[in-house]
């Protein structure tokens, strides 16, 4: 779906007026663009919303969620995660969470993590954390998330782990100069 | 209010420390001071200031109780756990027997750890004084009763000879008390808990313990926030990591570190004081418990400085 012209603020608007534009395309499941000086990632961050897209390879779903998951923001990561939660469910496959993007996760969105695992467990399916930022490193680290699940330097490392078949689709699905 | 002091900080369960983790610290100090002389005490305290507080004090291992001193000459202590023994001899102390006082007691709840102080409570067996015990359960006299009766304990409730009276506050309400404003809340906790904010003089103290934050509505995290709202000190249940407190340990009752930081940040709290520490953990772990929590706050801060304390039994903080 195209934005609507009139619901895309111009550079230098108030952050309320940033955060109005990105929850109301979040809603509409439209894609927020960047404006002014933010490009979209840097304006999904700026607001506190997070924003999840996804991939699949073979039986692994990765899941790129972007932005700061705080206690506001969780539930639209534990919007995002169900549907993939089914699928990964269904195929015992694995969700494989790319963290390259995340800037900061507070308790709540821990918790999502873990509820997460749980589900995926139960159903003989996996969970895979990867490419954390230093800061987010360091808060697994505290809250001993990184004790409880499976943290990896990169989402192809996670793969390589889990699934052949799954790695040689992602391998093939990389732009040839970053192979 | 002016200052707190903690009697008991300890979670579940009075704790001791044994001889061998005795004999492990003094092995430890010994060896870091290796070549050096101390001629005078004060060169010998010097090094002992240097050394972590793991290896030179200990956290101790008394259950909940908390002083919390106005400049007035009644006492005032939030919860009766097994530090409320010391706290009591040491108003005996410095009172002597025929000197009667008043104490106001702030219950958060009616588990074991926080109310077995009371019957080794010596004041409450001298008539004279006058003891207050505030709480929001409506059992809460029943199972102070309870706690004494036959088998459980030899001394019957009906022997403490002080003048003890029961006083309900309604809780989310502001009530005025042993001279401050005072407001409970509901937490969650098996049987109930409620935390106390406590306000007099421009200082606002909230006691939190024993209370699990299930983290899954944004609204309950803002009403904690609210009722933190510029603290002075947050004296919080930071019992078990977060990853325990939502697996392993969910629906225990308790809550984490990491809780305790977002919401004193949420709050624009000024102090946060881990409580409540779990009796399986060591003096080291503490320790490591509260670095860890310091660099959280260090590397999560947006707006001012938290400071992070972890309190040990004899601790004080000037308010």
């Amino acid at each position: 779906m195209a934005a609507a012209a009139s619901d895309h603020p111009a550079p230098g608007v108030h952050a309320s007026q940033l955060e109005r534009y990105v929850t109301t395309r979040r809603n509409a499941g439209t894609r927020v663009r960047g404006v002014g000086r933010y490009n979209r990632r840097t304006l999904i961050a700026r607001v506190r919303i997070v924003e999840t897209s996804s991939r699949q390879f073979a039986d692994v779903i990765v899941a790129v969620p972007v932005g700061r998951v705080d206690h506001h923001s969780a539930p639209a990561l534990e919007a995002a995660l169900a549907p993939l939660i089914k699928t990964a469910c269904a195929g015992k496959g694995m969700l494989a969470l790319d963290f390259a993007g995340v800037d900061y996760i507070s308790s709540a969105g821990l918790r999502i993590l873990m509820v997460t695992a749980k589900e995926l467990r139960a159903a003989g399916a996996k969970i895979a954390v990867a490419d954390l930022k230093p800061v987010v490193a360091e808060i697994f680290a505290i809250s001993r998330f990184d004790r409880v699940l499976g943290v990896f330097p990169s989402v192809r490392a996670a793969i390589e782990q889990f699934s052949p078949t799954a790695l040689a689709a992602f391998d093939a699905a990389q732009p040839t100069a970053t192979r | 209010m002016k200052r707190i002091r903690f009697w008991g900080t300890r979670g579940s369960l009075p704790v001791a420390l044994t001889a061998s983790a005795v004999r492990r610290k003094i092995v430890a100090a010994l060896r870091g001071a290796s070549g050096r002389n101390f001629s005078t005490d004060a060169e010998a305290e010097l090094y002992v200031d240097g050394l972590a507080f793991a290896e030179a004090g200990t956290y101790g291992g008394h259950t909940s109780c908390v002083e919390i001193e106005t400049g007035g000459t009644d006492y005032i202590v939030c919860d009766l756990g097994s530090g409320l023994r010391p706290f009591g001899s040491a108003a005996l102390a410095r009172h002597g027997a025929s000197s009667p006082q008043t104490y106001h007691f702030f219950v958060s709840h009616l588990h074991w750890d926080h109310i077995m102080g009371l019957p080794f409570f010596a004041p409450a067996y001298i008539p004279g004084n006058r003891i207050l015990i505030y709480g929001s359960h409506s059992w809460l006299e029943s199972a102070l009763r309870r706690q004494q009766d036959a088998p459980s304990f030899p001394v019957d409730f009906s022997f403490l000879r002080a003048d003890i009276q029961f006083v309900y506050l309604e809780p989310d309400r502001r009530h005025s008390a042993a001279g401050l404003n005072v407001t409970t809340m509901l937490q969650r906790h098996a049987g109930d808990s409620y935390g106390y904010r406590f306000e007099a003089g421009g200082r606002s103290l909230v006691y939190t313990t024993d209370s699990e934050h299930k983290l899954d509505d944004p609204m309950e995290t803002e009403s904690y926030a609210a009722f933190f709202r510029g603290a002075d000190v947050v004296i919080f249940d930071a019992m078990y990591s977060l990853a325990d407190a939502v697996s392993i340990r969910a629906d225990w009752g308790h809550s984490s570190n990491v809780v305790g930081v977002e919401l004193c940040q949420l709050a624009g709290a000024r102090h946060l004081v881990l409580f409540h520490h779990e009796p399986a953990y060591s003096d080291q772990a503490i320790d490591a418990v509260l670095a860890d929590t310091r660099r959280l706050e260090e590397i999560t801060r947006t707006g001012q400085p938290l400071r992070v304390s972890a309190a040990y039994d004899g601790m004080e903080i000037q308010l």
